[in-house]
């Protein structure tokens, strides 16, 4: 595999730290290894749009430069740019239409050749369901109708719309358990007679529930996980423990062993959880530098000052 | 807040079925502030509520908890910031048919959400089934104010709906109590 070099310039330390262990993530991933190197021996800059001025007056202005921008700010307007802070599949992208524009080398090409007669404009080098399904979601309007077969049928994703369409047999079967799908692709078919509008929501979820044993590849186990917004009720079947997650998670971003604790989840909840979350595009995963960490969850801290009133509450409402 | 207190408020607009929520809830008759309603274009139906509705779930251990609704009109909005004192939590209902449901989200979470402070769930009735997209959009459009709240699909009428609302704030309580704890 070909090795390109990433160079910092006038990025904090934090940034950089979280760069480099999102590199790791993506390792293999990519079509190409990522390492770190000075900005002057380096294939590729990422630098603050606080020096991109001088950057690009000085030696280094031939490199592709990737600008990283606070998020409050708008975008600047540089052929390639990240908005801090970053995920790891904005990561991926970026890189990714970096080496497109690089064009380094033949196997490079002949990479993209085939990623781009499976997904159309996509970019995403891996071809695995979930991940196709995560951009689609993600990329909402870039094209109107996505298909994937699978042994049980054909699967049709509407983004624009917040559906999918599928014949009962499939549906049925999505809901007993793992149904083995192609990536999803652009597609023109029409939605045939039969096929069942269903929110996207649901696909996103029984697709995460089909991945409870893990996370999803490209998420860090390290990582401290926050939701940007609350997933839909229905797909919460009510649940007091995704409740309770949802809760928590809208408030401050925490790791998996803290969630573990607060929510009384167990393992394949709590990943299956995490992993629709992150097709539906509501998962903000953040790796911190080990300075950066707030303080852990206290063991315990359910007992609060209104936990017995809660309590009796749930208890007298049948909740418990 | 008194010590063995738990105030739980209902808010939203004429129609949007507070009272029958905490009817839902109550164990002793809600105690109604019921007027003929003269506000027919904003809602139509014969009563509504002018001062507060009240319930009360008795617990166990001799406490309780209380349960207030606010009017529905918008000219008794001198009375939310009374009702909403000590509130631990705060169930706003919204009718999603209404062509200013927009406007009413805009206007009641600013009201009651204390920028994102207070414990706050959203139920919305009256959608159709087949709207896949009216609560996304609305939990985008909360989200875009910083306000991360649950957007719940509702029919008060129906027990199990009222509980799922009362379940998914008591979520939020116990979360923001243990935020103010790690603080």
């Amino acid at each position: 595999m070909q090795t390109q070099r990433l160079g910092f310039i006038g990025l904090g330390e934090d940034t950089v730290s979280a760069c480099l262990s999102m590199l790791k993530i993506i390792d293999g991933r990519s079509s190409v290894h990522w390492s770190q190197a000075t900005p002057a021996m380096a294939d590729v800059l990422m630098v603050s749009s606080l020096q991109e001025a001088q950057t690009s007056q000085d030696d280094l202005s031939q490199k592709p430069c990737i600008v990283i921008y606070p998020s409050s700010e708008e975008k600047p307007a540089s052929a390639f740019a990240l908005p801090h802070p970053f995920r790891v599949m904005q990561l991926l992208d970026v890189l990714d239409e970096v080496l497109r524009s690089l064009d380094t080398s033949s196997s490079h090409a002949e990479h993209n050749r085939e990623v781009s007669e499976s997904e159309g404009n996509s970019s995403l080098p891996s071809v695995d369901f979930c991940a196709s399904l995560y951009r689609v979601i993600n990329n909402k309007g870039s094209t109107e109708l996505y298909s994937s077969q699978s042994p049980e049928g054909l699967l049709l994703v509407k983004p624009g719309s917040h559906r999918f369409y599928a014949r009962p047999a499939l549906l049925h079967a999505l809901s007993a358990g793992p149904v083995s799908f192609s990536p999803l692709s652009p597609s023109s078919e029409p939605v045939s007679e039969g096929m069942v509008p269903r929110p996207l929501f649901e696909l996103a979820w029984l697709t995460g529930a089909n991945h409870c044993n893990d996370l999803l590849p490209w998420l860090d186990e390290d990582s401290h996980f926050k939701l940007s917004r609350w997933p839909s009720a229905a797909a919460l079947n009510k649940s007091r423990q995704l409740l309770s997650l949802c809760a928590l998670m809208t408030r401050r971003a925490l790791t998996l062993s803290e969630l573990k604790t607060l929510s009384h989840c167990d393992d394949k909840a709590l990943y299956h959880f995490i992993n629709a979350c992150e097709i539906s595009g509501l998962l903000v995963s953040q790796v911190r530098p080990p300075s950066a960490i707030a303080p852990s969850v206290q063991a315990g801290a359910e007992h609060h000052r209104l936990g017995g009133m809660i309590k009796g509450l749930r208890t007298r409402l049948g909740l418990s | 807040m008194i010590s063995n207190e738990f105030k739980i408020l209902f808010t939203g607009p004429m129609g949007a079925g507070k009272t029958t929520a905490i009817t839902q809830l109550s164990d002793q008759e809600c105690v109604s502030t019921d007027v003929i309603n003269t506000d027919l274009e904003q809602c139509n139906k014969e009563m509504t509520t002018a001062g507060l509705d009240y319930g009360y779930i008795s617990l166990p251990d001799g406490s309780g908890v209380r349960l207030y609704g606010t009017p529905g009109q918008e000219r008794f909005q001198f009375m939310w910031p009374i009702l909403a004192t000590n509130a631990a939590g705060v169930i706003l209902l919204l009718n999603g048919e209404h062509p200013d449901l927009e406007e009413h989200l805009e206007l009641y979470t600013n009201a009651f959400s204390n920028n994102g402070e207070t414990p706050l769930v959203i139920g919305i009735g009256r959608i159709s089934s087949d709207d896949f997209t009216r609560i996304d959009r609305v939990t985008e459009k909360l989200a875009a104010k910083h306000l991360f709240v649950p957007v719940i699909s509702v029919d008060v009428r129906e027990c199990e709906d009222v509980l799922l609302l009362v379940e998914t704030l008591l979520c939020q309580i116990e979360a923001n109590e243990m935020e103010l704890m790690q603080v």
